[in-house]
């Protein structure tokens, strides 16, 4: 088990050292304080940090121990939160300068009591692309976040900053938010793993300029245990999922299959092994033709445009100036789409969504790529892929936005590969079954398929 | 048909819901609106299938 006061310590291993009094979570906060003082300004993950909060918190759950109360499964477990969740008193800002100067929150959104109430403690915000709205993490307000495991290098997005962090051993948990990949894409190029939940399971309570009917709030960790605590928290059960780490994980009842077509093209050498290797390792057999891929990457991008503009035409007509440079030409266009186009595309949708799941009727998980191509550099505008020229932006979501719209949970996992710059896979399965991503999950740690060690700046670096 | 303009398109909507697109932005925000309006027209020309057809499963020559 790591060291509970270790950059590379899981969740698990904390709660467990903090409920039998190995640790105090009054020292795991510290630690974690300490170290986010000393690196966060290499990566710039975290916008705010709560100091006084978060030593508070802690001072409250070993007086809690103390006095013999039963402690949660995430007892002193430090965690950071995508800028568009409330903290009480901090503003929450989604990356926008239209945000800096409001008022503190005055209280946790749904999804931070939640992680709290089992024994979490939120240690603060962390960067995002403004609303959202973006695949690199490249803010003009709160700065760019860089990839822990190459700086110049960048981290995805939307969710970069909480994807970062863990990356780099800060907190072993963060909260992104999904609209089109912003936990999945993000999780790939840090080498971590992200989850997007069944749509409609998380609280949606408190995230600010969030997508109406298809973002939502999910977990990014280290491990595929820590994932399952941390949805289970989500969802307010106690241990469901963390459950299915009790013991070795077998999946030879599960029928795994692998998305053919679009999914094996424009993707380069790296992404391709990455599912080579998962394939292998669960001796995949069969491909499938997922349906309508190019229109389903339509519908969820048309959904998520036309949601994006609501609640800002307001500052649209006042403020344009304090809207991000990079974001600024898309919501002003987003803001003009006529509603056809949005209801077209949630008609189609809809009917996708069924169609997904008649797919997966007969199979239990399917595997497909979670970004073309491995961390591009900060500030690259355009990459190629299988000959195509694509800006780099739509082009790293590729993946993951023709699954945004089907509401199935789909769980990033870090591909190991060390010395190299990390890239993941998706693993899709029928909504609800979660359980069955995580299986997958644990059966590929124990084979030593995937890993998410902690970024050693340098050492996994490949500058190209 | 007559093709889209998003030019037209953006000066009749911005006019419509008075909100100014300035000189500066309007070449990308046309640009982003024609992108969703090629996304739009091939969704709401596909024609939904009442009793759509199961997808294909097909053996790999791999493994």
């Amino acid at each position: 088990m790591s060291d509970p006061l270790g950059a590379d310590a899981s969740a698990f291993a904390i709660a467990a050292a903090v409920r039998n009094g190995t640790h105090t979570a009054a020292a795991v906060v510290e630690s974690a304080l300490a170290r986010i003082a000393r690196e966060n300004p290499a990566i710039n993950a975290f916008t705010a940090v709560a100091f006084e909060r978060a030593r508070s918190k802690a001072v409250a759950i070993d007086a809690a121990r103390s006095n013999g109360a039963t402690m949660g499964p995430l007892a002193g477990v430090p965690f950071g939160v995508k800028a568009m969740i409330d903290v009480a008193g901090l503003t929450t800002t989604a990356g926008s300068a239209l945000h800096r100067s409001d008022p503190p929150a005055t209280r946790d959104a749904g999804v931070v009591r939640r992680l709290e109430a089992m024994g979490g403690i939120c240690i603060g915000p962390m960067n995002m692309d403004e609303f959202g709205m973006g695949g690199t993490t490249q803010n003009a307000t709160f700065g760019c976040t860089r990839n822990p495991h190459d700086p110049s290098r960048t981290p995805g997005g939307s969710s970069g900053g909480s994807a970062a962090g863990v990356a780099a051993g800060f907190v072993p948990i963060a909260l992104g938010a999904d609209g089109l990949g912003s936990i999945r894409l993000p999780a790939s190029l840090c080498g971590v793993f992200g989850l997007r939940p069944t749509q409609g399971v998380v609280a949606r309570e408190g995230p600010l300029g969030a997508s109406g009917t298809i973002s939502i709030v999910g977990p990014m960790a280290r491990c595929a245990h820590d994932i399952a605590l941390a949805q289970d928290a989500l969802r307010g059960s106690a241990n469901t999922l963390g459950r299915l780490f009790a013991s070795p994980v077998d999946i030879a009842d599960l029928r795994v299959v692998r998305a053919s077509g679009y999914f094996a093209e424009r993707i380069d050498h790296d992404a391709a092994d990455a599912v080579e290797r998962v394939s292998r390792a669960l001796d995949v057999k069969c491909v499938v033709d997922f349906p309508e891929p190019q229109r389903a990457r339509a519908a969820a991008m048309l959904v998520h445009a036309s949601e994006s503009a609501v609640g800002k035409i307001g500052a649209l007509r006042s403020r344009l100036d304090d809207f991000d440079p990079l974001t600024r030409d898309r919501f002003l266009a987003h803001a003009l789409l006529p509603a056809q186009w949005y209801l077209h595309a949630q008609r189609f949708r809809q009917w996708h969504a069924a169609e997904v799941v008649r797919l997966l009727d007969p199979l239990d998980v399917l595997l497909v790529p979670s970004t073309p191509c491995v961390a591009p550099m900060i500030g690259t505008a355009t990459i190629m892929l299988d000959g195509n020229e694509m800006p780099t932006g739509p082009a790293l979501g590729w993946f993951t936005q023709p699954l945004a719209g089907t509401g199935c949970p789909v769980l990033t996992v870090p591909i190991a590969r060390r010395g190299q710059l990390p890239i993941g896979v998706q693993l899709l399965a029928h909504p609800g079954r979660e359980d069955l991503l995580l299986r997958v999950a644990r059966f590929l740690e124990q084979a030593g398929v995937v890993a998410a060690p902690v970024a050693s700046r340098g050492s996994h670096a490949v500058h190209g | 048909m007559t093709p889209f303009d998003p030019y037209a398109y953006l000066d009749a909507a911005s006019t419509a819901i008075a909100l100014p697109v300035p000189p500066a932005c309007r070449d990308a925000v046309a640009a982003n609106i024609a992108r969703l309006a090629a996304m739009a027209a091939d969704i709401i020309d596909f024609p939904l299938p009442t009793a759509p057809g199961g997808a294909s499963i097909a053996a790999t020559d791999e493994t």
